[in-house]
This record gives C-alpha cells, sequence and structure tokens, in this order.
C-alpha cells in the first residue's frame, strides 16, 4: 500500500530547476533511499515532504490525505537531521519528551514512552545528561529517538550519518535499519553514499540534476541497471564501445574493440546500433581457455586491497579494471591473462545521440 | 618574549590589580568601623536605593524593548530587514550624557514636547516629564542602553541553528511554542550578558545624573566624596559596595554563562531563513521598529538641532540657524583643548591598548612561557569593574605621588581609557589569532621563510583587520569614555572632550550649544568607528563594542 506519495513536484530557485516534475512513491513500511551527488535535489524533495518548503507545483499525500499546503508541525512527519540539532538548553530526556509533551501526553506516559526509545537507542542511562556531554554518535541517536518517540507516520533522516567518523556511522546505520524494521516504520532516507544507501535500503532513487532517473531495489539497480548513468553512479564500471551484430532472446552479440561480446538485454537491439557494454570489475574473472566473452589482457598493474585484487588491464588499447577475488593470490604482476565475463553480467546501453 | 611577558604582568599589577587591592585593603583598614555610621546616614541610604532601583528598572525596561526587537529583526521577514538590523546600534553612538543635553530640550518643563501639547490645546499647565530628574536619567539610560541586550541577543539568535528551530516545528511545535520552548530559552546567554552590561553601566553611569544635576545616585556621591576623599568615609563605603556589586555580578553571569554555555555541541551553521509571517504581525512589527528608532534617536536630533540653533528657547523647534556654535568649538578655550586633548589622549590610548593586545595575543598563543594564561585574566579584569571604581581607586592610590591627577592627569587617563578598553579589543585580536591555524605559519616556515616574514606575510594579513577594528575601537570609545574623564580630570588645559561638555553643558549663555556642537562631532566620530568596525569585523564583534 503506497503511504506517501509526491506527485510531479517542480521546484525552481532563481529561474534553474531544483526539481524537475518528480514523483516518487513510498509503500508503507518501507526504506527509502533518494541518493544522489550533492545538489541533485534530494534534499529540496525531502523538506518539501517535510513542510519546510513548498513546492512549485505538485502534491504530497500521506495516506489519503494531501499535506502540500499543511505546516510542518501539522504533518505528523518527524525529521532527523544531518547536524543533529539538539536542544543545548534541554537534557536529553526533554529533548526526546518535548514532542509529546506538545501533544499532552500525561507525564507517566511521557516517561514510559522516553525511556523505552531511550533503551531502544542504548542511551536510557544518558536520560539526565546534557547533550554537550554526549559524543556525536549519542547525540544522533537522541535525535533518532526524538524523531520517533512520536511515533509519526513518516521518518525523514537528511544524511544522518554523514557528520560521523566511519566505524560510528556503520555501527549507526545497523540500529536504524533494525529499528526501522521492527518498528515498521516508513522512512525516507537522503544520502550521497551509495554504499550506504544499497546497504540501508529497501528501494533506493536515484536522483540527478532535479530528476529522479531510477528507482528499485538495491541489488536490481547494481546488477542490471536501467540506465549507464545509474550504473556508473553505483559503483566503478567498465565501458567499451560497440555494434550490434544480432539481437535475439534477450541475448544480443556486440563487435566492440576488446572482442566480440555477448549480453544480456532485456529488449532487443536494432541490429547495427551503436551501444555501450558494461560490466563491473568484479564480474571479471581469469579462464585457462577460451570460450565464449573471453579476451585477452596484458597486466599493466596490480594492486592488494585485502578483500580483493585490484588489477588494471589492457586489451587492444582498451584500458579494463578488474577486481579478482584474493583466492588469486599469487598472480603475475607482468604479462598476459585470459579473462572472461559472463553474459549475464554484461549491460549493453543505447548510446545516447 | 619573556621580558615582555614580565612588562606586561607588571603593567597590570601595578595598575590595575595593586589600586583595586589597595582601595579594599585602605577601605577595610581604614573605615571599617565607620561602613555603620555611613549606612546610617539617610542621605547615603536615599542614594544607595535609587541607584539599585533605577538599575534594575533601567535594565527591565531595556529589556522588555530589546528582546521583541531581537526577535521581530532575528526572525521575520520585514522591508528593510538589514537596514532596521543596524540601525539600532544608532543610540551606541553617543553616550547619554550627551543626549541628556538634548533630552532636556525636548522634555523639560519650557520643552519641545510640552509647547507642542499646550499650542494644540491638550494640556494648559506643563507637566514634568523629567521628575526631579530621576525619570529622565530612567528614560536616557534606557534609550541609551537597550541597543546592548539586543545586540548581544541579536548575537545568540543566530547563532541558533536553523535545524533546531526546524526540528521543533517538524515534531508538532507551533511558532509561539517554538518561540517559547526553544528560541527564547537558546537566546539566554546573549541576553544575560548584555543584561548584565545594562544593569552595571547604568548603577554606575555618573555624566547623566551630572546634566540633570540629580546628586542622590551612588556615582554622583562618590564623584562628590573626591574632593574630601582623606576626610569622608561615604565615598569609599560606596565605591566598595558598586564594586563588590559589579564583581558577584560579573562572576555570577559567567558562572551561568558557562552552565548554559552551548559549546560541546556539534554546531554546523545553517542559517535560517527569516519567517514570512501574516500581515498583522508584520505591520505590528514594522510600527514598533519605526516607533522604537524614532523615540531613540530623538534625543540625538535635540542635540544636532541644538547645536545648530542661534538659539532655542520657548520655541517647539529652533527659529534661527546658525553655524556659530561650531566655530567656536575650535576657539572657545575649554572646547577647544578638550577636543584637541581628546584626540591625543585617545589616539594614544588607542595606539598603547592595540600594541599590548598585540603582544597579549602572541604570548598567549604563540609562545609556551609558563603562566601566559594570566594575561587573559587581567585583559577580563576590568569588565568587572566599574569605571568610576578605578577613577577612584587611581585617585586613591596616586595621590601625592609623581602619578598624582591633580597635578597631571593625561598619564592615568590614559591608562584608564586603555584598562578600560582592553577586555574588547585584546579579545577581538585574540580571536583573529585563534583563527590562524599554526599549522599555516609552520608551512610558512617549512618552505624556508624566517619567524619574522612568516608573521609579516602569513599572520599579519589576518591579524589586520582585527588590529585595526581594536584600534578603532580603542579610539573611538575612549573620545566618549565618561567616568574616568570626569574624576581624574580637575584641571582645565588637561580637559578630554567628556570634561569639556560636562562644563559646558553647566553653564547658562552659549555653553549648551557650544557642548551639543562638540557632541554632535563626537558623535560622527563615533558613528564612523561604528561603520568601521562593523565592516572590519562583521556584526559579532559589534556586539561586544559596549
Amino acid at each position: 500500500m503506497i503511504k506517501l506519495s509526491a506527485l510531479n513536484i517542480t521546484k525552481k530557485y532563481d529561474r534553474a530547476y531544483v526539481l524537475n516534475n518528480v514523483s516518487v512513491y513510498v509503500e508503507e513500511s518501507q526504506f527509502f533511499a533518494l541518493l544522489g551527488p550533492s545538489g541533485s535535489g534530494k534534499t529540496t524533495l525531502l523538506r518539501i515532504i517535510a513542510g519546510f518548503l513548498k513546492p512549485d507545483s505538485g502534491k504530497i499525500i500521506i495516506g489519503n490525505r494531501d499535506i502540500t499546503y499543511l505546516p510542518p508541525n501539522k504533518r505528523n512527519t518527524a525529521m532527523v537531521f544531518q547536524n543533529f540539532s539538539l536542544w543545548p538548553h534541554m537534557n536529553v530526556f526533554e529533548n526526546v519528551a518535548f514532542g509529546l509533551r506538545l501533544r499532552k501526553i500525561p507525564n507517566k506516559t511521557i516517561k514510559e514512552r522516553v525511556y523505552k526509545i531511550l533503551s531502544m537507542v542504548h542511551l536510557a542511562d544518558y536520560a539526565e545528561k546534557k547533550p554537550q556531554q554526549l559524543s556525536g554518535g549519542q547525540q544522533q541517536r537522541v535525535a533518532l529517538a526524538r524523531a520517533l518517540v512520536i511515533e509519526p507516520e513518516i521518518l525523514l533522516l537528511d544524511e544522518p550519518l554523514s557528520n560521523l567518523d566511519a566505524h560510528l556511522r556503520d555501527e549507526l546505520r545497523q540500529e536504524i535499519r533494525t529499528l526501522q524494521k521492527n518498528l515498521g516504520i516508513t522512512t525516507i532516507y537522503v544520502t550521497h553514499d551509495q554504499r550506504e544507501a544499497m546497504l540501508i535500503a529497501d528501494v533506493i532513487a536515484i536522483m540527478m540534476n532535479g530528476n529522479i532517473i531510477e528507482t528499485d531495489s538495491p541489488d536490481v539497480l547494481y546488477q542490471e541497471p536501467g540506465c549507464i548513468e545509474t550504473a556508473r553512479f553505483l559503483g566503478e564500471l567498465n565501458e567499451v564501445e560497440g555494434v550490434v551484430l544480432n539481437s535475439e532472446n534477450n541475448f544480443c552479440m556486440i563487435k566492440t574493440s576488446i572482442g566480440t561480446l555477448k549480453a544480456k538485454v532485456s529488449s532487443n537491439f536494432a541490429k547495427g546500433e551503436d551501444v555501450i557494454v558494461g560490466f563491473r570489475p568484479e564480474f571479471l574473472y581469469i579462464v585457462s581457455e577460451k570460450t565464449e566473452n573471453t579476451f585477452v589482457c596484458e597486466i599493466v598493474s596490480i594492486e592488494y586491497v585485502g578483500s580483493t585484487i585490484n588489477a588494471i588491464l589492457q586489451s587492444n588499447d582498451q584500458i579494463l579494471r578488474a577486481a579478482f577475488s584474493p583466492l588469486y593470490f599469487k598472480m603475475p604482476e607482468k604479462g598476459k591473462l585470459l579473462v572472461s565475463v559472463d553474459p549475464e553480467h554484461i549491460i549493453a546501453f543505447r548510446k545516447k545521440k | 618574549m619573556t621580558g615582555l611577558f614580565l612588562l606586561l604582568l607588571i603593567f597590570f599589577l601595578l595598575f590595575s590589580v595593586y589600586p583595586i587591592v589597595f582601595l579594599f585593603w585602605k577601605s577595610t583598614n581604614v573605615s571599617i568601623h565607620l561602613f555603620p555610621i555611613v549606612w546610617s546616614n539617610i542621605a547615603v541610604r536615599h542614594s544607595f536605593i535609587n541607584s539599585i532601583s533605577l538599575a534594575l528598572f533601567v535594565t527591565i525596561a531595556a529589556s522588555v524593548i530589546a528582546i521583541p526587537l531581537a526577535l521581530m529583526t532575528g526572525f521575520i521577514k520585514i522591508p528593510g530587514r538589514n537596514f532596521w538590523k543596524k540601525a539600532f546600534l544608532l543610540p551606541l553612538i553617543a553616550p547619554p550624557f550627551v543626549s541628556a543635553i538634548g533630552m532636556r530640550q525636548i522634555l523639560s518643563r519650557f520643552g519641545s514636547v510640552n509647547l507642542l501639547l499646550m499650542k494644540a490645546g491638550v494640556i494648559e499647565q506643563p507637566i514634568n516629564f523629567l521628575g526631579a530628574g530621576l525619570t529622565g536619567i530612567f528614560i536616557l539610560q534606557v534609550l541609551h542602553l537597550y541597543p546592548i541586550i539586543y545586540l548581544n541577543m541579536s548575537a545568540s539568535l543566530e547563532n541558533i541553528e536553523a535545524s533546531c528551530i526546524e526540528s521543533a516545528e517538524n515534531i508538532g511545535a507551533s511558532f509561539w511554542q517554538t518561540l517559547r520552548k526553544i528560541i527564547l530559552p537558546m537566546s539566554l546567554p546573549g541576553y544575560f550578558a548584555g543584561a548584565f552590561l545594562v544593569f552595571i553601566w547604568s548603577l554606575t553611569d555618573l555624566g547623566t545624573p551630572l546634566v540633570f544635576d540629580y546628586s542622590d545616585l551612588i556615582p554622583v556621591s562618590i564623584f562628590q566624596s573626591l574632593t574630601d576623599i582623606y576626610s569622608n568615609p561615604a565615598g569609599y563605603v560606596l565605591v566598595i559596595f558598586v564594586c563588590i556589586i559589579a564583581i558577584i555580578l560579573f562572576f555570577s553571569t559567567r558562572y551561568f554563562l558557562e552552565k548554559i554555555s552551548y559549546v560541546g555541541i556539534v554546531r554546523y551553521k545553517t542559517t535560517k531563513e527569516p519567517l514570512s509571517v501574516g500581515k498583522p504581525l508584520r505591520a505590528i512589527s514594522l510600527i514598533y521598529l519605526g516607533i522604537l528608532l524614532f523615540i531613540s534617536i530623538l534625543p540625538h536630533a535635540a542635540v544636532i538641532l541644538n547645536s545648530f540653533s542661534e538659539k532655542w528657547f520657548l520655541t517647539v523647534l529652533p527659529e534661527r540657524w546658525t553655524l556659530h556654535y561650531y566655530r567656536e568649538v575650535f576657539h572657545h578655550p575649554i572646547a577647544k583643548i578638550s577636543l584637541i586633548n581628546s584626540t591625543l589622549y585617545s589616539g594614544i590610548a588607542g595606539i598603547i591598548t592595540t600594541i599590548i593586545s598585540l603582544a597579549i595575543g602572541f604570548i598567549i598563543y604563540r609562545t609556551q612561557i609558563k603562566g601566559r594564561q594570566i594575561l587573559e585574566s587581567f585583559v577580563i579584569f576590568p569588565m568587572a569593574i566599574p569605571g568610576i571604581v578605578f577613577a577612584f581607586a587611581f585617585v586613591l592610590v596616586f595621590s601625592e605621588t609623581i602619578l598624582d591627577p591633580r597635578n597631571f592627569p593625561v598619564f592615568l587617563l590614559v591608562i584608564a581609557y586603555v584598562l578600560r578598553r582592553m577586555p574588547f579589543s585584546a579579545r577581538s585580536i585574540m580571536a583573529n589569532f585563534q583563527q590562524i591555524d599554526i599549522s599555516c605559519e609552520e608551512a610558512c616556515l617549512n618552505l624556508g621563510a624566517s619567524r619574522w616574514t612568516t608573521f609579516r606575510k602569513i599572520t599579519m594579513p589576518v591579524l589586520k583587520n582585527g588590529i585595526v577594528a581594536g584600534f578603532i575601537f580603542a579610539f573611538a570609545f575612549s573620545m566618549m569614555e565618561v567616568s574616568s574623564s570626569l574624576i581624574l580630570v580637575s584641571k582645565q588645559q588637561y580637559f578630554p572632550i567628556a570634561k569639556g561638555i560636562y562644563q559646558l553643558a553647566g553653564r547658562v549663555t552659549d555653553g549648551p550649544y557650544i557642548a551639543s556642537a562638540l557632541g554632535v562631532l563626537g558623535m560622527i566620530v563615533s558613528f564612523i568607528a561604528l561603520m568601521m568596525i562593523y565592516k572590519l569585523t562583521g556584526q559579532e564583534n559589534v556586539s561586544i563594542s559596549v
């Protein structure tokens, strides 16, 4: 069931489109990420949903309610900000209790609910502390508790982890995910970090230049991206230009500078069509004999990362990146390699004219 | 460097700590048994109660005016928002005792307001607006001092992160709830800092009551006691009393501010767009701002009118205009000498203040000398001690010595200016020192530059604005320093502007007009100085300029 829809949202600043006719649909209990580089409009969209900005056109609907012109305090959404934004004059308990006090909930219930949520974020012992006595990670947990305690219909998170160090970020990300699943709260999460989005979200909408270019689950977006921008944004991509030789039964043969490649396609291409063939470094593997989709490469350089062996290879002037399994531990640092990619892992994108 | 450090230590110990310690020692030694006797004096008790109530009511009234003002200019989308934000600095350009001259013209028994009302037939008998003088002092101090609360509170408001307000709205707080529960509590530090300054200023303001010829106040009693400083203990008792109040308030304010200080909160400054509010609220705000500004600059305007009027007596506005009194400024013996003297004294004080501030900044942030942090306390110390107390202590300590202010007051006067302005100038320069990451200097040294080249090419450019602002500040506000000027100087040849204006304003014939002209010149200097400081440093530093 659709819990939140943003319909045809347009927002301009000084005639430049920040959001250009954008629509998103978020299902009940879904963890929905808005992912995009900075300036793509994701925070603007989130702020429109929260009510801090008014769209130039379009509608925001929660459940069946049109809330487009409702002020932020009447929307029953709760937002967690990048900069924590705790109120320094209140202790942790009061920060969290604030929203409940506004709702005139009896003190006893407030106490129960605040302590319940604080123990969920592992801060029950810190209720009497002032925010400034807490670490960044703890402050953000309080902010999270403050948003969750009012049981909002929609939880909005605006890059909540970006001001934390790497270790805390991982820890808190998992906590947010677990909490969201346990509470079943519909959540919209803005981030520019594709790894974070993939790890945390059920569905990711990729935003660029004020548009949503693709919306799907993380694995589909990664493995079968619908457009080359998505593929590029979500990870490293080898791109080789080619021409379609033939195309049938969802497979097509493409002539490229590194040889003829077989690729799986969702819709058939016309013969002779110019395409870009893309495959990820980790889908390359070493083979011992030449079969389908194999090609010979010269090793340019090798880097041992630990979890992978990153290689830069060259095949007929085409530079390719490979991330081999560390199983190939004793790889030669020079010489030739025979490598292959399965057709399922090669995607052909129509070349934009 | 260690030598410089010791020199600074000696300077502060001799001129800042020693006089105050001596004052306390002397008063407890000589006259502690006289305290009850002094207290039993009804006149002393009277001035005591008057002063405390005055300071209290001035602080309350200034708060009532300044808090809505800060909120309106800080948060509401009103036409000309930037103009309004700066306009309320204007009352600060003249010390209240200068505007007092203008105030007398407007509110006295046959002043403009009474004449206007009588002409219009609203009243038949003139109203005594100024009371016995206390009302006039109250009005002037409020009009002069509310900007201090306004500026400090505005600085606090600007530091509130947009998302702190948004998160309140977001979880359901209305505009008024957000204001009450989030915005106001978070602006308390600025409010208290401002309110403290206002209270102490009002409590120790000597110039205004003198111009109104009202003597039932502590500062005036202290001033008068100077003539028989060795025989009359009342002066001691009152000075000690004022000093103790100031110190207690200073430290409790600091303690309180530290307790509610929001340092440590992770901050990523985001500025909040001003709120678009409904038309009624916007209209109310504009009317409020307009009326307040009008009333605030009325005394100043009256001083300006007075300075250009040939005679302003028994008419609503002056009827004939002249530049005569501006010419007189440069010819009249008192006006001329005090103008020259003040420029000189303030210039020297400005230079000394700047050099000492720079030296302190350097020692604290760029050397490892043991105990260097104590300089910071010395710099702040004069903030806790009212000017009138310093001046009194100087008279007490240095009388009958080579520095006796009755013979040659210039030296001590300049020192008093330096000490009084030091907290602000030094902190402005020190703040700049803090801005320079030491690794920027190390990078320069590392590339082969000498320490001196590094200071010139890397450190100085960053400090430049702070130094210039510090100098202008010390200069301009020394020109307008009142209590030390009035207390330390008695010989006409050494008069600074404040003393000149006071003497002239008390004369019957052309005195007040020349005093007004002098006052206008002072206002122009202060105005230019404020604008320059504003340009050089941005608003935050102006907010400490009081």
